[in-house]
C-alpha cells in the first residue's frame, strides 16, 4: 500500500505564503481549516520549523501540559533503593548503609541524620531499624558538627 | 527531640553492582579517558560523569599572579549492572593504570567496606563540598544510571523536606 500523505501540496504552499507573511502557527492552524485544509497540529508544527529552520525545544516534557503527558507505568514492587549516611563523632568516622522502598527510607532518615549508630558501621534494612531504631541508634551521642570526612 | 540540620551528615548512594570511580583533583579530560578506557575495555554500555567539587590554585610571585589553574574532583557511575567481584576488578583495574593515589585510596577504602559509595548530598568539613552535578553522559543510561539518578533525586528531595520540617520546629518552639 501507498504511504498515505500527512500534508499535501496545496497546505504545504499556503503554510509557506502565510510563514512569509510572519504570521503563528495558531493563526495558520486557523486559517486553513477555513479554507478546507484542516491539518495535524503536529505535521503543521514540523512544517513551520522546517521553514523557519528552527530546531524544536530541548526538553519537550517541560512545555507539555501535565494532563497530555505520557505517563509512565506504574511499577507492581515499591522500588527498593539504598542511601548511606556517614559524618564523624568525636573524630571518629561512623556510617550506616539503609535499604528499603522510598517511604520506608525517608521515616528512617529522621531518626539517622539526629543520631549515630551505636557499631561504627551498619548495614541494615529501613524497616528493621524503624521497629526499634534505639537498638542500633545512640541516643546519647550526636554527629559531629565540623565533620572531617574522609571517603 | 535534637534540633540538627541534615546536611550535618553526609548522604550518599551505596551498591554493590554498580561501578564508582572517584577522581579527586583531576582534570576533566583524564577523567574522561580513563571513563571512556574502561567502559569500552569491560564493556560497561555507558557512564556519566559527576563533578563534585573544583579547586583553584594559584601560583603568585611578588604580589601578582604567575600561574593558576583549576582542578577538579569528578565521580563517575557506570551503566551495566556487575557483580561485586567484577566491580572489585574493575576499580583495581583503573587504579592501578591510571596511577593515581587518591583513586587507589577509594578502591581500598570501597574494598574494606564491601561496597561502592558516591556521594550525592553536600559534604561538610574543612572544605565545604556542594552537591555533584552531571557534566557529562555517554551512550546508555537506562539502568544503574538510572537508578542513581532516581536515587539522587529522592535523597535531594527528602533533605529539602526535612529542612523545612525542622526550620518549622523551630519557628513553632
Amino acid at each position: 500500500m501507498p504511504k498515505r500523505k500527512t500534508i499535501t501540496k496545496r497546505q504545504r504552499k499556503a503554510i509557506r505564503t502565510y510563514v512569509k507573511h510572519g504570521l503563528s502557527a495558531n493563526k495558520i492552524q486557523k486559517k486553513l481549516s477555513k479554507q478546507g485544509l484542516g491539518i495535524r497540529r503536529k505535521t503543521l508544527l514540523s512544517e513551520v520549523r522546517k521553514l523557519k529552520r528552527q530546531k524544536p525545544k530541548a526538553d519537550r516534557q517541560k512545555y507539555t501540559p501535565h494532563k497530555y503527558r505520557i505517563r509512565k507505568l506504574k511499577r507492581r514492587f515499591p522500588m527498593m533503593e539504598q542511601i548511606a549516611v556517614y559524618s564523624t563523632v568525636h573524630g571518629r568516622p561512623r556510617r550506616v548503609q539503609i535499604a528499603g522502598t522510598r517511604k520506608q527510607l525517608y521515616s528512617a532518615m529522621q531518626y539517622v541524620y539526629k543520631y549515630p549508630p551505636k557499631k561504627r558501621f551498619l548495614t541494615i534494612g529501613a524497616v528493621e531499624l524503624l521497629k526499634d531504631p534505639w537498638r542500633y541508634l545512640d541516643q546519647k551521642e550526636s554527629w559531629d558538627r565540623h565533620p572531617d570526612v574522609k571517603s | 527531640m535534637l534540633k540538627v540540620d541534615p546536611n550535618r551528615v553526609t548522604w550518599g548512594d551505596w551498591a554493590k553492582d554498580v561501578v564508582h570511580l572517584d577522581f579527586d583533583d583531576t582534570p576533566l579530560g583524564e577523567v574522561k579517558l580513563w571513563a571512556f578506557r574502561t567502559c569500552h575495555w569491560f564493556n560497561l554500555e555507558g557512564f556519566i560523569i559527576l563533578r563534585s567539587s573544583m579547586k583553584h590554585y594559584v601560583f603568585k610571585e611578588k604580589g601578582k599572579v604567575v600561574y593558576e589553574y583549576k582542578l577538579g574532583s569528578y565521580l563517575v557511575v557506570f551503566d551495566r549492572p556487575v557483580r561485586w567481584e567484577t566491580n572489585v576488578r574493575i576499580m583495581n583495574w583503573v587504579a592501578l593504570l591510571s596511577g593515581n593515589p587518591n583513586l587507589q585510596r577509594y578502591v581500598r577504602m570501597q574494598c574494606i567496606k564491601g561496597t561502592s559509595t558516591a556521594r550525592i548530598s553536600v559534604k561538610k568539613g574543612k572544605r565545604v563540598k556542594p552537591v555533584p552535578k552531571v557534566v557529562f553522559r555517554f551512550e546508555r543510561q537506562d539502568r544503574q544510571i538510572e537508578k542513581f539518578l532516581e536515587t539522587r533525586k529522592f535523597i535531594l528531595d527528602s533533605l529539602k523536606r526535612l529542612k523545612k520540617e525542622a526550620k518549622r520546629k523551630k519557628k513553632r518552639s
